[in-house]
């Protein structure tokens, strides 16, 4: 087994291959980009994926959110219609006794 | 030269050095990567990409190992990196699991027996625990004795023998299995 994986070894490489590699770092010093920006970056990117999933999460678990908020908000209207006995101006577009009874 | 004093004039910028560093390792690291990858031009993909890697790190080498053994750590990480990418890319895309490399590692010095014979070695290198694949590849494709492999995998010596004691037993039993006789 070692003498025939010896022979599979590999004897010579591109010979351009130096030059290819110093391309390489030249290449790198170019688009390389400061420690802090890297961070920033990964931190940024972090931190919108973490939103990201808080919000699917809570939309999942109050589905119903934005009904529940409008059924709330007209039910303040109504009692503070209803406080400030302003309903008699309502009796020109419904009956007083209806009025009265839904209260 | 020391060990030292090439590394300092690598991190001078001192090209000629990096060169000389470049040349001495450049079959070694080949043959590792060759070994792990069975494909040659990934093989010189990777030994670029590790000599780049060396580059721009050479400052970190403290001395505290060879820096041969240094520059075989990373060229070990960057092969296992690169398998376990290449392992999650097949995965998510298995129509385009074809075998690439085939034309590239044509060998004009082998016959077409040996050439079979090396594929199918290949394929059962491939079935082995990581641990032992970079054991027997350091091994038999760099030819280095068991202590400075031990130094490399940050193991113990007898880890290093029992690695590749068992590496050989089950080549030898798949071998057996597939071709009913062994591969001398």
């Amino acid at each position: 087994m070692e003498t025939l994986l010896n022979k599979d070894r590999i004897k010579e490489v591109n010979p351009y291959m130096f030059e290819k590699i110093l391309s390489k770092i030249e290449d790198n010093k170019r688009v390389s980009m400061p420690l802090w920006v890297k961070i920033t970056l990964k931190t940024s990117i972090g931190l919108s994926f973490l939103l990201m999933i808080f919000n699917l999460y809570t939309f999942l678990i109050y589905p119903n959110r934005e009904n529940i908020n409008k059924e709330l908000e007209q039910e303040i209207v109504y009692n503070k219609t209803i406080e400030e006995n302003s309903i008699d101006a309502l009796s020109s577009l419904y009956p007083v006794e209806f009025l009265k009874q839904t209260k | 030269m020391t060990d030292i004093e090439l590394a300092k004039k690598i991190e001078d910028k001192d090209p000629e050095a990096f060169r000389l560093f470049f040349e001495e390792n450049k079959l070694k690291i080949a043959n590792l990567c060759y070994g792990m990858v069975h494909n040659r031009d990934v093989a010189e993909d990777l030994v670029q990409d590790i000599f780049v890697e060396v580059y721009c790190s050479i400052k970190y080498f403290k001395g505290k190992s060879k820096l041969s053994t240094w520059l075989y750590r990373i060229a070990l990480n960057k092969t296992i990196s690169y398998l376990r990418k290449e392992k999650v890319r097949s995965f998510l895309t298995p129509l385009s699991n074809v075998k690439t490399g085939i034309a590239s590692n044509e060998r004009q010095d082998l016959s077409i027996e040996e050439e079979e014979k090396i594929d199918l070695l290949h394929k059962i290198i491939d079935t082995l625990s990581s641990k032992q694949k970079q054991a027997i590849t350091l091994f038999i494709y760099d030819e280095l004795p068991q202590k400075e492999i031990a130094e490399i995998m940050n193991c113990s010596v007898a880890s290093v023998e029992v690695l590749i004691h068992r590496a050989k037993k089950t080549i030898k039993k798949k071998a057996e299995k597939i071709y009913g006789n062994t591969i001398e």
